[in-house]
């Protein structure tokens, strides 16, 4: 176990490492920072003055240097759309992020595993096989056009539901059901299997031979093993929202999430905003993914292996 | 791709043979859908019934014609111009298409060779390129995408250029696993013992037992990919107006919803056909393999 953990924060440094000379490499020197702050029109002095400003004009292992310090700093750099600390924006993102995030994780936790587990315990039945068919048909429907047709029906024919929007309970229906499509088929599958499995095997088999009800051993024993499964397989899923794959959901909903922000600064051309959105959730994602991966050695042994 | 399909090699030629082998019918309505996807996509705007770019302010917004205001001249309808639906949705799978097969095979060109280098060498070579591996698997793909997208600006090719350097892993990672089982067969062993030099070794000995799992992996980044073209054109980021792709169509009718829904709903089911009929054929493959 030692070593799995020293392996994989080892692993974890280098991804840190590796993104944020990637974006370091795309923001200073694929992108030209001086001609995206100043107007078309700007003098040369002008060019001259900014590029000395942002330290441009120095080498590019002592900017390299610069741009490290200023992470340790907090320092993501300045907006150029809205004028702000680039880091206080995206903070500002993170509670909308959060939420969606939380809401689609219980939802797909609590309907993914009841559809697997009456899917497993009647292998073959009607109800297991629309769960899987319906699993399988998932993740070949684009979320956000899911999306779409959700506040056609719902939003638009039905009225049940606002269209979009953030802030209130009801908001929060349409683009969680959207989201959750995809986690609930993957924890529909697994957990499926997961009890197939766990069904299978001798201890089952023995404690049935001694009288005891199906539903007393899946309660004592096999409930456990797949709850475990269902929990790392569903903090991945929540990480998803955080590297800008609800990006879809979230401009569909006018959701004011991490997602919908990276568009907006795409679409101004906000290159420092962008770099700091894709710093930000790039880094605090391998940190969840390890200590996801950790969790999930410590549950299952065969991972450390 | 096309829709044929080598026919298993140890079975004979009777018919009965071929009906026991014969695809289930999902997967022959799948090779069809493909097939007339492919047809579609070659013949562009030759085919469609209407021209996909010709204004017509009279027919404006009407719905298919199954519809009180529908018409058979506009199967589908019209959107906010008059131009007809059908005719964009099927120029539209060029792109489309195009950009997933196109995003995939650089996928798999830049993962088959690191993936074949790692496996076959080993080593410290191996522990580079597999350590390169992990680190991609680990970075937020869809933000750097994005970012990529920013830097360069938008447009099918860059889109695909972001696409392709943020997926290719599944390549790398199948590659290996394959090499490092196949080195230590006999054949492999033979052919060292009888001199053959590496190139050779992976010509002829490597990469004819890859071509199935890299085809089956190629079958689902497809439409990976596809699905991943649609979000980026739709939130503006991906293919741009006058061009025309599925995601673009969706994008460009979402201010339209409350009033027509046709404009979303069947450019959508197109990309959900599409992608199932690739997984159908895929597994339908895979399971072909398993047989022989």
């Amino acid at each position: 176990m030692r070593s799995y953990l020293v392996s994989r924060s080892l692993r974890m440094v280098a991804v840190m490492v590796a993104l944020i000379a990637a974006t370091f490499f795309l923001s200073r020197i694929v992108a030209d920072p001086v001609a995206l702050t100043l107007p078309m029109d700007a003098s040369p002095a002008d060019r001259a003055r900014v590029t000395h400003e942002l330290g441009l004009d120095k080498p590019l292992p002592e900017q390299f240097v610069d741009y490290l310090g200023g992470l340790f700093r907090g320092d993501l750099g300045v907006s150029v759309w809205q004028r702000q600390p680039a880091l206080s924006i995206v903070l500002e993102r993170i509670p909308a992020s959060i939420v969606l995030a939380v809401a689609t994780l219980a939802v797909s936790v609590v309907i993914g595993l009841a559809i697997g587990v009456a899917g497993a315990l009647r292998p073959g039945s009607l109800v297991d096989r629309v769960a899987t068919l319906a699993s399988a048909t998932s993740v070949a429907v684009p979320d956000f056009w899911l999306g779409i047709m959700l506040v056609t029906l719902f939003a638009v024919q039905l009225g049940w539901v606002p269209t979009s929007g953030y802030g209130s309970l009801i908001q929060l229906i349409l683009p969680v059901a959207t989201l959750a499509m995809r986690p609930i088929g993957r924890l529909a599958r697994v957990s499926r299997e997961a009890v197939l499995e766990e069904m299978g095997k001798d201890y089952v088999t023995a404690a049935r031979a001694r009288g005891l009800s199906v539903m007393s051993i899946f309660r004592k024993h096999v409930f456990k093993a797949i709850v475990a499964v269902a929990i790392t397989i569903a903090g991945y899923d929540f990480v998803y929202v955080f590297t800008g794959h609800a990006v879809g959901v979230e401009t569909v909903f006018n959701w004011p999430g991490l997602g919908q922000l990276a568009v907006e600064a795409t679409l101004r051309q906000d290159v420092i905003l962008v770099s700091a959105i894709v710093l930000f959730s790039g880094l605090l994602v391998t940190l969840v993914n390890t200590l996801l991966d950790v969790v999930h050695a410590a549950i299952d042994r065969r991972v450390t292996l | 791709m096309s829709s044929t399909v080598d026919a298993p090699r140890l079975s004979g030629n009777r018919l009965g043979d071929r009906l026991r082998h014969a695809p289930p019918l999902s997967a022959l309505l799948a090779y069809g859908f493909l097939g007339l996807m492919c047809v579609v996509a070659v013949t562009g705007a030759l085919l469609t019934p209407a021209s996909p770019t010709d204004q017509d302010l009279a027919a404006r917004l009407m719905p298919p014609f199954w519809q009180a205001g529908g018409s058979l001249e506009h199967i589908l309808g019209t959107d906010q111009l008059g131009r007809d639906l059908l005719s964009r949705i099927m120029v539209g799978a060029r792109t489309t298409l195009a950009i997933g097969v196109a995003t995939a095979a650089l996928e798999a060109l830049i993962g088959v060779p690191l993936g074949l280098t790692a496996g076959y060498f080993g080593g410290r070579l191996e522990r580079v390129i597999m350590s390169l591996t992990d680190i991609q698997m680990g970075f937020p793909a869809a933000l750097l995408i994005i970012f990529i997208v920013l830097v360069l600006g938008p447009g099918p090719v860059v889109l695909t250029v972001a696409m392709g350097i943020n997926g290719w892993m599944i390549f790398t990672r199948l590659t290996r696993v394959t090499v490092r089982s196949l080195k230590t067969s006999g054949f492999v062993t033979a052919s060292v013992v009888a001199g053959g030099s590496h190139r050779f070794i992976m010509r002829h000995h490597l990469m004819p037992h890859l071509r199935g799992p890299l085809l089956a992996v190629f079958l689902l980044e497809v439409p990976r990919m596809i699905l991943a073209e649609s979000v980026m054109s739709f939130i503006g980021l991906g293919v741009q107006p006058p061009t025309i792709s599925w995601g673009l169509l969706i994008g460009g009718s979402r201010d339209l919803i409350a009033v027509a829904y046709w404009l979303s709903l069947f450019p959508g089911l197109a990309i959900v056909f599409t992608v199932v009929s690739l997984y159908l054929v895929s597994n339908d493959l895979a399971a072909r393999r398993a047989r022989l």
